[in-house]
């Protein structure tokens, strides 16, 4: 029986900012912030003030549109949750950033460009459904300029960002026992 | 168990022209250098794909064996070319290799979601380790137990394998009809990256279709057949696959689909955006277990079935949690220590016994059973090396869906030399029977016979031939076969109809409860002559117990001439097995796109509906609609490749679309926009 955990696909989703080089000091740093933080707390704050659950997935529990984060607390340390928490304009990987149609008729859809070609669009939109537009029904279609991650430099306090990554650290998918 | 590679052949000799111009995608980079390797991949990759010889461990006599079939199957090369290809396969693919790395593969596992991500780099993922997920179930929107249960009440969606649980695949959309049929026309293609046999039944929930390409899955645009994302699968190099690399199919539960991949292992991936949630081992696929069949969701268990009946598995069915991937039980199908048909096997031959379980079972809610199919006893062709009636392979049998325990059986081929799986998805109808009201299990085995057995008690009502047989000669009050004189696989050979590939196969039959008919695809007219030989048990090696098997080979004579070798759709009155009437699809053989003739034996399996459709179609390529009340053609089109699964119909935003495999490609067909109104 397997006893550790793994990511799986989650790893694809989050992993794109953690830099190699730098893991043995993150986890340095994690286990620190581990202790400063309180994980209960911030799982509260995770899913209440905060509203990450709007876009994050943490088990089953959550939106599709953004990174899962399950397992975050196994691939990436303090200093990386850190500065996406506070500076996310520079952290979002572009197949986040989000995509919105406007039909003919006026309906407007956002959500996760899945896919696209010179006639179509495929979105996972944000009621979590997974649609396909033909551009002939579309009057628009682009990307939100406005960043889908917001600082929470001054919506949370120092300690509430804490908090909320002790939180994040602590995610290192189930355990099969 | 499964056909064995020889008689892969004979339907892979059918992969369309599309895979000609896609056959350098079957690197040589697979294969390890040495003289005779330029020979293995010309003479080899004619007709099939690498897999089907890297999957293997074979001694010497063996590949000669194979060598030798495949040449009177039409493989090209001069005696010396063949000499060498012998040679290498020996040496590289013989029993004394290394399993670890043989094939000179650098694939390693990978795991990867692809949907419009690009530079995203490919994460190496451990195998049998994981990160369980939450409920499927909980998910808004996502597909319950009771869903499935209902799943006539949104015909528009295809939930699981069989349409529904009874697997009758019969639907009630009701949009084309048999005046309208001439108004189909192509809607879309989903061509895959692949070039392996074709074999998978899509599921389509709410507009989005998930099939496979390979053993990667993908979700479609069931409108227009554009991708939403890809979940890329790469199976451990030295998997030993019997007969390619397929995957029937998926199961899917909340929003969390499932794949029986082709190493034994069972994956969760999130429905939503193809990352996957789970991955569990199954079985040892070193061993020879591999999994082929698409899994069944019952309640919170996925239910899978294993491959591998030529490597002298021990079959088994086996239940996970949904949610965690915990194994919840497993039913072996060959009676082990502590069952009390332990007796049917003598000595310890039921620990490489066989009993594969490679096709999807149904579930009948109503008693908590699943029924499912159990594959032949191995070895194959020599019963000497295991006495007894080798229970439970060859036959049927009921477990409760919560516990895995036998409720009860029915054994078509006891002791069976002939290579007959049992295999064959039983549909579940409720039928009058004798003046009452009936619940009963419709049942074409590869053996030739259409049975039909009380899916509550397992008793047998009727067992009548749809194809030439002579290996019956009635049956006991029970339903066991009396088995006809000189019919026992000898060193000298016995000539036996129907052949190893049998009556039926794994393409799936139908039940219409409109026409009241019971449909299945024929191969009649095919015979062969069983030699059994001497066999030892190696881990990972074939385990078949045979020797060689003359066959003829088709010539341009054959054309036309053959008629008594024929594949049909036939229709058999359920309460006596009468045939009602017949629609040939094809007899002798023809042009084989890669050189020589072929016969043209086997099709995809039958959709039938509530307007009386029964859709299907060949291995040449013609894809038919019939009239499913007199067998007469309402419509056709050639696809340019062999149909070795069954269609699917669904529809969204009230159109109604039918999904076939053909070649390596899928395609939908719809009505012609406003015809929608003729019927």
């Amino acid at each position: 029986m397997i006893r550790r955990s793994y990511l799986l696909g989650i790893l694809l989703t989050v992993g794109m900012v953690a830099a190699s080089s730098d893991c043995t000091k993150a986890q340095t740093e994690s286990d620190k912030a581990t202790q400063k933080g309180d994980v209960a707390r911030g799982e509260a704050i995770f899913a209440g003030k905060g509203n990450c659950l709007s876009c994050h997935r943490v088990a089953d529990r959550g939106s599709h549109l953004g990174p899962d984060l399950s397992a975050v607390g196994l691939v990436q340390g303090r200093a990386e949750l850190q500065k996406e928490l506070l500076n996310p304009l520079v952290t979002v990987p572009a197949q986040y950033q989000m995509y919105r149609v406007t039909t003919n008729a006026g309906q407007t859809f956002t959500g996760r460009l899945m896919n696209q070609d010179r006639n179509s669009i495929q979105l996972l939109d944000s009621t979590d459904r997974l649609r396909s537009f033909t551009k002939d029904h579309l009057r628009s279609y682009e990307f939100v300029a406005t960043p889908p991650m917001p600082s929470y430099r001054d919506k949370l306090t120092p300690e509430e960002q804490a908090d909320v990554i002790a939180y994040l650290l602590s995610l290192k998918g189930i355990v099969r026992q | 168990m499964l056909r064995h590679t020889c008689a892969v052949v004979g339907f892979l000799l059918a992969v369309s022209v599309v895979s000609v111009s896609q056959t350098p995608a079957t690197s040589t980079s697979v294969l390890p250098d040495g003289e005779g390797r330029e020979n293995v991949q010309r003479i080899c990759t004619g007709c099939h794909s690498l897999s089907v010889v890297t999957g293997q461990r074979m001694t010497r006599d063996h590949w000669q064996r194979e060598v030798d079939d495949m040449v009177s199957r039409g493989a090209k090369g001069t005696p010396d070319e063949i000499a060498l290809t012998v040679d290498y396969l020996s040496k590289h693919f013989g029993n004394s290799a290394a399993l670890d790395g043989q094939a000179g593969s650098a694939e390693t596992t990978r795991r990867d979601t692809v949907a419009s991500r690009p530079n995203r780099a490919l994460a190496e993922l451990p195998k049998g380790e994981f990160v369980p997920h939450g409920d499927p179930a909980t998910v808004p929107g996502g597909v319950t137990f009771q869903r499935i249960l209902k799943a006539n009440s949104e015909p528009q969606n295809w939930l699981t394998f069989g349409g529904t649980y009874k697997s009758l695949h019969y639907s009630l959309l009701d949009q084309i009809t048999p005046e309208n049929a001439k108004n189909l026309e192509l809607k879309w293609v989903f061509q895959t990256h692949w070039l392996d046999p074709y074999e998978t039944t899509p599921l389509v929930v709410d507009g989005v279709l998930y099939t496979t390409q390979g053993n990667d899955v993908v979700a479609l645009d069931a409108v227009t057949g554009r991708l939403f994302w890809i979940y890329r699968y790469t199976p451990v190099p030295d998997a030993r696959l019997c007969c390619g690399r397929i995957t029937r199919g998926l199961a899917i539960y909340g929003d969390t689909l499932y794949l029986a991949a082709v190493d034994a292992h069972l994956i969760a991936i999130d429905a939503k955006t193809g990352n996957p949630l789970w991955d569990t081992t199954v079985a040892r696929t070193q061993s020879g277990y591999t999994m082929t069949g698409a899994p069944l969701l019952v309640k919170d268990k996925v239910i899978v079935g294993v491959a591998g009946g030529e490597y002298g598995i021990r079959g088994f069915i086996a239940a996970y949690d949904a949610k965690t991937g915990k194994k919840a039980w497993t039913f072996y199908a060959t009676a082990g220590p502590g069952d009390p048909n332990q007796h049917t096997w003598a000595g310890d031959s039921w620990k490489t016994g066989g009993g594969s379980t490679w096709l999807t079972g149904s579930y009948d809610a109503d008693t908590n059973l699943l029924i499912w199919g159990i594959g032949n006893a191995g070895p194959d062709y020599n019963g000497d090396l295991r006495l007894g009636d080798n229970l439970y392979t060859s036959g049927l049998v009921a477990v409760d869906a919560d516990t895995g325990k036998l409720k009860w059986w029915y054994q078509a081929n006891p002791h069976n030399e002939y290579d007959w799986d049992g295999v064959q998805v039983p549909l579940l109808a409720d039928i009058d029977w004798q003046g009452q009201p009936r619940k009963v299990v419709l049942w074409a085995n590869r053996n030739g016979f259409f049975y039909v057995l009380d899916r509550v008690t397992g008793r047998f009502l009727l067992g009548k031939p749809f194809v030439k047989q002579t290996w019956n000669a009635g049956f006991d009050e029970n339903g066991r076969p009396i088995m006809a004189e000189n019919t026992k696989s000898s060193e000298e050979g016995t000539l036996i109809y129907p052949d190893n590939q049998g009556g039926t196969n794994w393409y799936g039959a139908s039940y219409s409860p409109q026409s009241k008919l019971f449909y299945v695809i024929a191969r009649d007219g095919y015979s062969t002559v069983f030699v059994k030989g001497p066999q030892q048990y190696t881990e990972g090696e074939r385990y078949d117990g045979r020797g060689v098997r003359p066959r003829g080979r088709p010539t341009p004579q054959a054309v036309g001439a053959a008629d008594e070798q024929l594949t049909a759709i036939r229709a058999l009155d359920p309460h006596t097995g009468d045939r009602k009437w017949e629609y040939k699809l094809n007899t002798g053989a023809s042009l084989n796109p890669f050189g020589g003739w072929q016969t043209n034996a086997g099709a995809a399996g039958i959709l039938t509906t509530s307007t009386n459709l029964l859709i299907c179609g060949g291995r040449e390529g013609n894809f038919v609609v019939l009239d499913s009340t007199n067998g007469h053609l309402l419509w056709q089109t050639q696809l340019g490749g062999p149909m070795l699964m069954n269609p699917i119909t669904y529809a969204v935003d009230g159109k109604q679309y039918i999904a076939i495999d053909a070649g390596t490609s899928l395609f939908v067909f719809g009505l012609r926009d406003g015809a929608e109104k003729n019927r």
